[in-house]
C-alpha cells in the first residue's frame, strides 16, 4: 500500500520538493529512492515543503535527515511548513531541527535574503513592543514602590504615636496613684 | 472484542496507517492529551512496524485500560517466518538503538516489557493515565 507521495516542481524559480502522505518506516527506502529522483532533476536551490507529511516515525524522520545532509552546502534553500508533530518527534529521538541543514552561500543565500530581512524586520518589531510592554510594567513597579514606601511611613508614624500614648497613659496613672496616695495619708 | 478491551486489532504493512489511526483515537478517548495520545500512537507503530519488519510481515495490536494504565501489546507471529513459526534459535527481532524504534517506546512510555518465545514476541508498553480508572480486567 502506498501512502507517501514526493513531488516537485519550480516556483518562483526554486525547485520545490513536496513530501506528503505518512513517511514511516516501511517506506522510508522507497522514500529515498523517489526523493533522488526528484533532486536529479532540479537545477539551482531546493525548497522542502512539509505541510502536507501526516506523520513520520523513528526511522521516516532520519531517512528525512539524511536526504537534507545529502544535499551539498548551498542547495538546500529551506525547508518551509515542517509539523509540529515532526518537530517534536526529532527532539525526541535526538535530531536537530531540519532548518539546521539548510546552509547559506550562494544562490542559496540570494533566494533566503528577502526572507531573512522580513523576518529581522517583524523581530525588531516584536522587540520593540517588548520593550514597550517592559516600560510599562517597570512604571507601575515604581508607582508601587512608592505606595509601599508611603504607607511605611505611615506606619511608623502611627507606632510612634501609639507608644507615646501609651508613655503618657502610664505617665497619668502614676500621676493619679500618687495623687490617691496623698488623699488617703 | 472481550469485555474492557479497547482495540484488538490484526495488522500488517497494508493495515498499519489504519492502526495508527485507531491507536490515536483509543488513546484520546481513553482521556490522554494530544501530544500524549500522538506518543501512544508513536510507540505503538514502532512496535508494529518492527513486528512486520523482523516478525513475520503481520502480528496484533491490543490496548485495554487496567487500573489508571492504557496497555498496548503488539505481539507479532515469531522472527524470520511468514507461516507465524520462528526459526529455531532466531535472535531477538527488536534490537535496541539510541534514536531509534524501540529505544523511543522506552523513553516515551512509562514502563516496557518484552516476552519472546518460539512462536513470536510481545512486547507491552504501559502508559499511566491523568485521571484513574476502573480495573476493567486482566490480561
Amino acid at each position: 500500500m502506498d501512502y507517501l507521495q514526493v513531488r516537485a516542481a519550480y516556483r518562483n524559480g526554486l525547485y520545490v520538493l513536496r513530501i506528503a502522505g505518512d513517511l514511516d518506516s516501511l517506506m522510508a527506502d522507497t522514500f529515498a529512492v523517489r526523493a533522488d529522483a526528484a533532486l536529479s532533476a532540479a537545477r539551482g536551490p531546493v525548497v522542502v515543503d512539509l505541510s502536507g507529511l501526516a506523520f513520520t516515525d523513528a526511522r521516516g524522520a532520519r531517512a528525512l535527515a539524511a536526504l537534507l545532509k545529502s544535499l551539498s552546502p548551498g542547495r538546500l534553500a529551506d525547508v518551509r511548513y515542517c509539523p509540529s508533530h515532526v518537530r517534536h518527534l526529532l527532539d525526541l529521538i535526538g535530531l536537530p531541527p531540519l532548518n539546521y541543514f539548510v546552509a547559506r552561500g550562494g544562490s542559496a543565500w540570494e533566494a533566503r535574503t528577502p526572507e531573512l530581512v522580513d523576518r529581522l524586520r517583524r523581530a525588531m518589531l516584536d522587540a520593540s513592543e517588548a520593550r514597550h510592554t517592559a516600560s510599562g510594567v517597570l512604571g507601575l513597579l515604581t508607582d508601587t514602590c512608592i505606595r509601599v514606601a508611603s504607607t511605611r511611613e505611615r506606619t511608623g508614624l502611627a507606632l510612634e504615636q501609639g507608644r507615646r500614648t501609651v508613655v503618657n497613659s502610664k505617665a497619668a496613672r502614676e500621676r493619679l496613684m500618687r495623687s490617691r496616695q496623698g488623699v488617703t495619708a | 472484542m472481550e469485555a474492557g478491551m479497547a482495540l484488538n486489532l490484526v495488522f500488517d504493512a497494508g493495515t498499519l496507517v489504519d492502526l495508527r489511526k485507531e491507536v490515536l483515537a483509543e488513546a484520546a478517548a481513553a482521556g490522554l492529551s494530544e501530544g500524549r495520545a500522538t506518543e501512544v500512537m508513536l510507540a505503538v507503530n514502532e512496535l508494529a512496524a518492527n513486528a512486520i519488519r523482523h516478525g513475520g510481515g503481520a502480528g496484533t495490536a491490543r490496548m485495554r485500560v487496567i487500573s489508571g494504565e492504557l496497555h498496548c501489546q503488539v505481539r507479532d507471529a515469531g522472527a524470520g517466518s511468514r507461516d507465524g513459526h520462528a526459526r529455531a534459535g532466531a535472535a531477538p527481532p527488536w534490537p535496541v538503538r539510541r534514536g531509534h524504534g524501540l529505544w523511543l517506546v522506552r523513553n516515551v512510555a512509562h514502563r516496557v516489557s518484552t516476552v519472546s518465545g518460539p512462536g513470536g514476541s510481545e512486547v507491552t508498553a504501559v502508559f499511566t493515565l491523568p485521571d484513574s480508572r476502573e480495573d476493567l480486567a486482566g490480561y
